[in-house]
């Protein structure tokens, strides 16, 4: 086999409390398609950020085309031919095509003064005819398709002579017709041999498309097959076996009756999602980025338009269109984007721990200081939470203390449900176990708990039951007693 | 001692805008015999009221994360509104008082919708109003001055209790009192800077963020309608033409006080302080005759010195958490 036109060696990039990756090793040749998979939390996006130039502080070699390279930013990346088709796309809807095509990049008249519109549409016609793709240059971004945008981009990639693509979860979004479409540009970008990195959860898909991959696990290699070798077990296998519960056992408890029931429930996304709760009961939510985790803990705490089905709390149905509602109803949600939605920086411990409960705090609209500083003090023996003062910015606490206050914040107000949308997300081992030991407490104490998270096993550590997940549906539902990460995996990635 | 401490530290906030204050009262008092005089105070004070008010209530607006450009223009459609109920229709001063107040109240209202509902910048949203209340107060007048001569009216502006403090100084030191109160100690005040701070997460932890925002527009609309008839009743008359451009002094008091236009960062105390602190450099500049465009070039200046010190003490203060966090992780892994 030739050389390669990337190759990466002991790749180390740290953040703050995790090291996301730990001595990587990485390559890929010129015109391969090349998959990469791994659990949510495994390393993949870590990687092709610093290929894409998001980083500037990790550690390790990189060789491009044989010849030592250093990727600080995404200029660097860009003139070295390496482009990430992403996610969320980057492309400009209120331009056309052709503009978008050429943005930063666009053919000139008079001297460079002026944008040359004709040749710009001509060429972009002509790339997007190579493709076959039937889409004209002058149309605003806005009028495209999910797939047309994408194929948008992958031109765009290509009028700035990209070596290598890296794709994100790129049918995501797609229909079956649509991703056939990729599949014959994918075809296409490889006879111009053009090398691809496909991020993706569907392992059907890395055995359609892929020549070889790479299998990330807790941040480091966890093998490399060749397409010889490719079997959806052999997968598995590599991705599993992280060791989350060493310390901690759950506890054995008899789980009383039905609190939360969800019958038929569905909005743009979901589909059909029912479950029930009963109290001192963990039901888990399994399934890849993207699956629903998020999206049924926000339409069960009132943060979305559900469009049919029913909710029931203790007998009585809810539908709440703000959290507030679904808080008085007796929700509660830890949510997963700690410094977007759970904590307010700037105010401090005291004020963020009373923002649910200030009814409780006050009278007459007064906050009574003895009442609050009771509050805080309980919440912050209980959960042990460690603070210097009350009085101190949320902000400067550790992310672990900032989603223990969260949750105590929720737990002053007494509510009889917790959703916990991924509670133990970037917290560093130690806080995790604690963490583990306090929902594992609630649990014990009445508590019925819907816990997330991007890491299976701790889904698998905590829960009582499972409900696995799958592009919005509901695709099984399993008791958690001798439960295997491969069981879940392989429902989990179609 | 401690007491004092303590005190700075909660209210860090406020602590610059006052030493600004302490400083310009001690050189104007040492370049001008006629400065530091009770009669001076208080006319300086007095002078402020109107604007302290309007600020107040901008205060509100811009700590939950929004702006009002149209105060100006309620200022006038409420002494307006007030002199055409008083001298026109024959409406009695309380009645015509609380209609003025109700019509300010009103355009707050319609700001919060405009805000909340049509998905327009705040900017934008009150930038429209400003011109469509000042036209409103036009209309309404026919564009002539409203004499007032109702004792009970112009008392609002002009009657000194004890003979020696006006109406609208009791009315906006007590103000600046009640909303210091309610933006530290209630659970309003919480909710305010919560949604102020981050919207999101304050609508996540059940505060119904909307109607906290709606409140603050109202309540800053009915206060620059306070200040509009608390000016019409200094005045004796009412003008459409009435307070043009006081926008900006609200505006201006509010930056002095220490109020982020990012939301949730504030005080009432620090906005009042900062109205007093333009009317004393407005005032001393005044008695040593400089000219009235020095005047407004000099307070431009004031106010950039003081941001920048704002935003340089802030600089200094992240790092120097930063290194505090650093050493203690250190000796932590150590």
């Amino acid at each position: 086999m030739g050389g390669y036109f990337l190759e990466m060696k002991s790749m180390v990039k740290r953040f703050p409390g995790t090291l996301a990756l730990d001595q990587v090793a990485f390559n890929i040749r010129p015109g391969e398609t090349l998959g990469l998979i791994g659990e949510n939390g495994a390393g993949k996006s870590t990687l092709v950020n610093i290929l894409g130039g998001a980083f500037s502080d990790y550690e390790g070699e990189i060789l491009v085309e044989g010849k030592p390279a250093r990727i600080l930013t995404p200029t660097d990346a860009r003139a070295l031919g390496i482009v990430g088709i992403r996610q969320e796309l980057s492309l400009f809807p209120n331009l056309n095509v052709a503009r978008n095509i050429f943005l930063g990049n666009e053919p000139r008249k008079a001297c460079g003064l002026l944008l040359d519109h004709d040749a710009m549409a001509r060429e972009a016609g002509r790339l997007l005819a190579s493709f076959g793709l039937d889409i004209s240059p002058e149309t605003p971004l806005d009028r495209l398709t999910v797939a047309q945008k994408q194929m948008v981009e992958i031109v765009r990639a290509l009028s700035y002579n990209a070596k290598l693509i890296i794709m994100d979860e790129p049918t995501s979004s797609l229909t079956e017709k649509e991703v056939d479409i990729l599949a014959g540009i994918m075809a296409d970008l490889k006879a111009r041999g053009v090398a691809i990195i496909l991020i993706t959860h569907k392992l059907n898909e890395i055995l359609r498309f892929c020549e070889r991959v790479f299998i990330f696990r807790d941040g480091r290699n966890a093998g490399v097959l060749e397409k010889g070798e490719f079997s959806r077990d052999r997968f598995i296998e590599g991705m599993v076996g992280r060791d989350l519960g060493a310390a901690f056992r759950r506890t054995r408890r008899e789980v009383g009756e039905v609190l939360l029931e969800v019958e038929n429930l569905g909005d743009g996304f979901l589909k059909n999602i029912s479950f029930k709760v009963g109290t001192g009961e963990i039901l888990g939510l399994a399934g890849a980025v993207g699956a629903g985790r998020t999206e049924i803990m926000g339409a069960l705490f009132g943060l979305g338009k559900i469009s049919y089905g029913r909710i029931r709390l203790g007998g009585k149905e809810i539908s709440p269109p703000h959290p507030s509602f679904a808080m008085r109803a007796g929700l509660a949600l830890v949510p997963e984007e700690r410094k977007a939605h759970g904590v307010i920086q700037g105010m401090s411990v005291r004020d963020n721990l009373l923002l649910s409960s200030l009814g409780n705090a006050a009278r007459w609209g007064f906050v009574r200081g003895g009442a609050a500083s009771g509050i805080v003090a309980d919440a912050v023996s209980a959960l042990n939470i460690r603070i210097a003062d009350q009085h101190q910015a949320i902000g400067s606490l550790s992310g672990g203390n900032q989603q223990k206050a969260v949750l105590a914040k929720w737990l002053a107000v007494k509510p009889r449900v917790l959703l916990l949308d991924d509670p133990t997300r970037g917290i560093d081992v130690g806080t995790k176990r604690e963490i583990y030991g306090i929902i594992d407490r609630l649990a014990n104490e009445g508590y019925a708990i819907i816990l997330s998270s991007s890491e299976l096993a701790e889904v698998l550590l905590l829960s009582d039951r499972v409900l696995v997940l799958y592009e919005g549906s509901v695709k099984a539902e399993l008791d958690a007693d001798g439960l295997t990460e491969e069981q879940v995996l392989a429902l989990s990635h179609a | 001692m401690n007491g004092i401490r303590s005190w700075m530290r909660k209210n860090a906030d406020v602590v610059g805008i006052i030493l600004v204050m302490a400083a310009l009262l001690l050189l104007f008092s040492l370049l001008s015999d006629s400065f530091f005089t009770s009669s001076n105070l208080m006319r300086i004070m007095l002078n402020v009221s109107a604007i302290g008010v309007m600020a107040l209530g901008e205060c509100l607006v811009i700590v939950i994360g929004g702006i009002d450009l149209g105060v100006s223009s309620v200022f006038a459609l409420s002494g307006v509104t007030a002199g055409m109920l008083i001298s026109r229709a024959g409406v009695g001063v309380p009645e015509a008082v609380l209609a003025a107040l109700a019509a300010g109240g009103l355009v707050g209202a319609v700001n919060g919708f405009l805000v909340l509902k049509t998905g327009l910048t705040p900017f934008i949203a009150t930038f429209g109003m400003l011109s469509m209340i000042r036209g409103l107060a036009y209309a309404l007048s026919g564009g002539y001055t409203i004499s007032v001569y109702k004792r009970s009216f112009t008392a609002i502006g002009m009657y000194n209790v004890g003979d020696a403090v006006p109406v609208p100084v009791i009315i906006f030191v007590a103000l600046a009192m009640v909303f210091q109160i309610t933006m530290k100690k209630t659970s309003y005040g919480v909710r305010l800077y919560a949604t102020g701070g981050n919207p999101a997460a304050a609508a996540y932890s059940g505060i119904r963020t909307g109607w906290i925002k709606f409140s603050a527009y109202v309540v800053c609309g009915v206060l620059a309608g306070l200040a509009g008839i608390m000016s019409a009743a200094k005045l004796g008359m009412a003008a459409s033409t009435a307070g043009m451009g006081y926008e900006m002094d609200v505006i201006t008091a509010v930056i002095l006080g220490g109020v982020s236009f990012n939301g949730g960062v504030g005080s009432a105390l620090g906005v009042a302080v900062g109205a007093v602190v333009m009317g004393i450099i407005r005032n001393g500049l005044l008695i040593m005759n400089v000219s009235a465009y020095y005047q407004t070039l000099i307070i431009g200046l004031v106010i950039l010195l003081v941001v920048s010190l704002d935003a340089m003490k802030e600089k200094g203060l992240a790092k120097l958490l930063l290194t505090l966090r650093r050493r203690r992780r250190r000796e932590g892994s150590a």
